[in-house]
């Protein structure tokens, strides 16, 4: 369960305010965040992943409340807990994409033992679909392959919580059913809650819920 | 660590031709002040062993350095010659002993120096392949003379008709090498060795003919009377010594007036060395006498002054090189701010990110440092030829 | 035990110190000068000289003259020797053909070298642009001038001493006897010389020329080898030679065949052999050989009244 109670928030010498009474998200579902640019659903995301600290208000994702973190805890809350896949997916451009879907087991390794296994990783590789370019460069994918890289490196620590940031955007309407499938069923798979940004109402069938930030209700917002 | 190892190499492997620049750029900033250093350390340490092996050298009147060069590193200089008369006349002192050389030729770039066996024994040189000198027209050659053109004892070497002093009437002389010696790490190494009078052949001063009296080819005779007997230049002379004809080989006039580039000076002790020296300053003894030693050093410390302003400029080239690398450097972690800011959103520390960059810049470093000390080791290899192109 | 150890270990150091210092005192004392020499007047003045402290090369088989004598692989060991003799004047001409330590060679006669006799060239040639030459050599056996035979041996006497300055006076002593002996032999050839004046010798071979000049002797000489027949024509110019200048000797270095010396004796002359012992082949010494060669001259004067 995710609950945020009394959040206000405000980046510096900036007049962007995000400010809400309550919102909550249950485990397990699959919740979108839809909204036109500018109203802080990418600013959401980085307050439930802890990357944010609200100015006042609290912030639970399971038993761990986010707000009152240490930033080293914070950070280890989020590799252990979270997999993110960015609008741009930033796979980094030097590693393969072996080596890219690894990432979050080279960056901290207290993450849970044999998931990094080159088995594990073929494995989430072939279900996704890019198996066979296991040795490649991002810079030689295609965006949907990109985006699929993105998602495996997301889903290789097998986090509680998915946050997608537009995870098909860009993508030809095709490819955006294709992913959207394969999220999906990787989520079901882990048992993970998704939250995913996304302005695409075409992609919001088969969402548990959606959060419109346009008609956010400032008091509660239940999912 | 072993992550944030496997990061960096990762990101330094596949900038590639970024890392090689970067390499090369502060491996030679490294390496060339001290392989400069080294070039002139050792150079120095060589130049000042070989002289100090050498006690006096006695040459004609002129440039002192110009001599010593000809007789200790056998390298040709514009020096007025002595005669064996003048050596014998330094023998008559009974202050120590005379080592003739002369070195006037070459054989494939390779100086000729004509001695006598005291050289050998003076210097400590052994054979190692073959023996060494016994008659007319054979040589001795050093271990690299052997290894670059790949000879061996029983080959063959011609001397080259060029000659520093453009004398004419050369002969070029095929020589036998009967010995090879062992390496020394001198010049030495590099030199052919005869025997004094092998280079006077060459020089024309003593030759191999038929015997004139008995020719009966009458192309090959002008005239004859009861006095003298004149040959046309058709008349054979012998370009290579062998045992049948050792016997028609002769010198013509005194060999006392024959020429002699220098002559080692091997004194006694230390007091007849001074006695020595002291004849020459009297004006006793005619020619010049030098302490090589001295004079290296003194050549040495006119060269290496310049060292001083090499240093400064590298200094200052290294200064700017390092500026631009700091510049190429933030730039790089410029670009790579979204980079930096995925793998801090996914959960990378501070530290672990300052890790990961960190050790690409070691790495760099290490690389740099053995490309640095790789060329370091190498400008052993060049010491020699610095002293012949740069110093000599 | 320990105290055992100690003794046994000192006593033994000691023995062995001085059994080095011991050996190196020999080694000091009896290490022989190994020295080569170009003929046998040379080795006979370095045997007497140097007595037992010198080791003699002189391998040239009793058979070959020395000055004509060419080294093979004799060349190895003389190269290795502490002391080379040449005799001087061109002698040996090998030794300008070959490689040797330079400053281990003695010109015994490089005192007197301004006063060689200049052998007579009687035909020169020319090739090339060097005009009409010969090739310079001067006569050789100087010893049979035993003023020079001294010098020589005061040469020897000097190298030796050099190389062994403490046996000097030793070498001194030798050479004053040997010095005696020679200047005993000059005495008798200017004794000889005198009683020769005013007659014509003949020689087989020009090797007389030093002691010609040194005792006033008239020779003229042949290039006649003992066992050699001589041909019609060389008779011929002999007896013309003759003619002109009327002579009753001719010296040998060794006997002549039969043939020639009757042939001599039908023309007046005597055979007699003055040996020059440029080398021996009868292990007889220089003085022995040297009395026979005067007493054979004195046997042709006492014969031959004037």
């Amino acid at each position: 369960m995710i609950v945020l109670k009394d959040i206000s928030f405000q980046y510096p010498q900036s007049e962007f305010k995000l400010k809400f009474q309550e919102l909550s998200i249950q485990a397990g579902s699959k919740t979108a965040i839809i909204g036109p640019s500018g109203y802080g659903k990418t600013t959401l995301l980085n307050l439930i992943a802890g990357i944010l600290i609200p100015d006042s208000g609290a912030i639970n994702v399971g038993e761990n409340m986010v707000h009152s973190l240490s930033d080293s805890d914070r950070r280890k809350f989020r590799i252990q807990n979270i997999g993110f896949i960015f609008q741009d997916f930033r796979l980094i451009p030097y590693l393969s994409v072996y080596d890219n879907i690894l990432l979050p087991f080279r960056i901290n390794q207290n993450l849970k033992p044999g998931k990094s296994s080159k088995d594990y990783t073929m494995k989430l590789a072939d279900e996704l679909g890019i198996g066979k370019l296991i040795k490649k460069y991002p810079a030689k994918l295609s965006h949907g392959e990109r985006q699929r890289v993105a998602i495996a490196r997301a889903l290789i620590n097998e986090p509680q919580l998915l946050l997608a940031d537009e995870p098909t955007g860009n993508l030809d309407p095709a490819n955006k059913q294709h992913i959207k499938k394969m999220l999906f069923n990787a989520v079901d798979t882990q048992n993970a809650t998704l939250i995913a940004v996304t302005h695409d109402h075409e992609m919001l069938d088969g969402f548990d819920h959606i959060i419109d930030f346009k008609t956010l209700n400032m008091n509660s917002m239940r999912s | 660590m072993k992550q944030s190892f496997y990061l960096a190499i990762r990101y330094l492997l596949f900038y590639r031709f970024r890392t090689l620049i970067l390499v090369i750029a502060i491996g030679l900033i490294i390496f060339l002040p001290i392989g400069l250093q080294r070039l002139i350390t050792d150079s120095e340490d060589q130049m000042m062993e070989r002289a100090n092996d050498f006690p006096l050298i006695v040459g004609a009147k002129g440039s002192s350095t110009d001599l010593v060069i000809n007789a200790i590193y056998f390298q040709q200089q514009p020096i007025d010659q002595l005669t064996v008369h003048d050596g014998k006349i330094l023998d008559e002192t009974e202050l120590g002993f005379t080592i003739p050389l002369l070195a006037m030729f070459k054989a494939r770039n390779f100086p000729i120096v004509g001695t006598s066996l005291d050289y050998f024994d003076f210097r400590d040189l052994r054979i190692e392949e073959g023996r060494n000198l016994r008659f007319l027209g054979e040589c001795v050659i050093g271990a690299t003379v052997a290894e670059d053109l790949n000879l061996k004892a029983g080959d063959s070497l011609i001397s080259s008709p060029e000659n520093y002093f453009d004398m004419a009437g050369v002969y070029p002389l095929k020589m036998s090498v009967v010995g090879i010696l062992e390496a020394s790490g001198t010049p030495d190494d590099k030199t052919v060795f005869t025997d004094l009078k092998t280079n006077w052949i060459i020089m024309g001063l003593g030759h191999g003919h038929e015997d004139v009296i008995k020719l009966t080819d009458p192309t090959l005779v002008i005239n004859r009377d009861s006095s003298n007997v004149r040959t046309t230049s058709k008349l054979f002379i012998y370009n290579e010594i062998d045992g049948k004809k050792m016997d028609s080989f002769h010198f013509h006039g005194a060999m006392e007036s024959y020429p002699v580039s220098a002559f080692i000076f091997v004194p006694d002790n230390t007091k007849s060395a001074t006695i020595f020296r002291g004849r020459f300053e009297a004006g006793e003894l005619p020619n010049q006498v030098v302490i090589p030693i001295k004079v290296v050093d003194h050549l040495l410390q006119s060269i290496f002054r310049i060292k001083h302003i090499f240093n400064a400029v590298f200094i200052l080239v290294g200064m700017a090189t390092m500026l631009i690398l700091i510049l190429i450097v933030t730039l790089s972690l410029r670009l790579r701010k979204d980079e930096i800011h995925t793998i801090f959103t996914m959960g990378c520390s501070r530290y672990k990110i300052v890790e990961i960059l960190g050790i690409e810049l070691l790495l760099l470093v290490i690389i740099s440092g053995t490309v640095a000390a790789a060329l370091f080791y190498l400008t052993g290899f060049f010491v020699d030829d610095f002293i012949r192109y740069f110093i000599l | 035990m320990k105290k055992i150890l100690l003794v046994l270990i000192i006593v033994l150091v000691t023995i062995s110190c001085d059994d080095s210092q011991k050996s190196n005192n020999e080694n000091e004392v009896s290490g022989k000068l190994e020295v080569f020499v170009v003929n046998y007047p040379l080795y006979y003045f370095t045997e007497i000289i140097g007595g037992a402290h010198v080791d003699i090369l002189f391998p040239i088989p009793a058979y070959v003259d020395p000055a004509l004598w060419v080294p093979d692989e004799e060349l190895e060991e003389i190269q290795k020797v502490d002391l080379i003799l040449s005799n001087g004047a061109g002698y040996a001409k090998w030794m300008e053909k070959v490689s040797l330590p330079v400053s281990k060679i003695i010109n015994t006669t490089g005192e007197i070298s301004n006063t060689y006799i200049e052998q007579k060239q009687t035909k020169t040639h020319s090739h090339g642009s060097e005009g009409e030459h010969v090739h310079d050599d001067f006569e050789y056996t100087t010893w049979l001038d035993f003023n020079i035979a001294i010098v020589q041996a005061a040469s020897v006497k000097k190298a030796l001493s050099e190389l062994r300055p403490g046996l000097k006076e030793e070498f001194e002593e030798n050479f004053r006897v040997l010095k005696k002996e020679l200047m005993g032999f000059n005495e008798k050839m200017i004794q000889l010389g005198k009683k020769l004046n005013g007659r014509t010798l003949f020689a087989s071979h020009p090797v007389y020329q030093y002691m010609a000049r040194a005792y006033d002797l008239d020779i003229i000489s042949m290039h006649w080898e003992p066992d050699e027949l001589l041909t019609e024509k060389d008779w011929l110019s002999f007896k013309q030679a003759l003619e002109n200048q009327p002579s009753d000797i001719m010296l040998w270095e060794k006997e002549p065949g039969n043939e020639i010396r009757l042939i001599l004796n039908e023309l007046g002359l005597k055979t007699v052999v003055f040996n020059p012992a440029g080398n021996t082949s009868e292990n007889i010494d220089f003085s022995i050989l040297m009395e026979q060669n005067m007493l054979a001259l004195e046997n042709y004067i006492t014969s031959k009244p004037d």
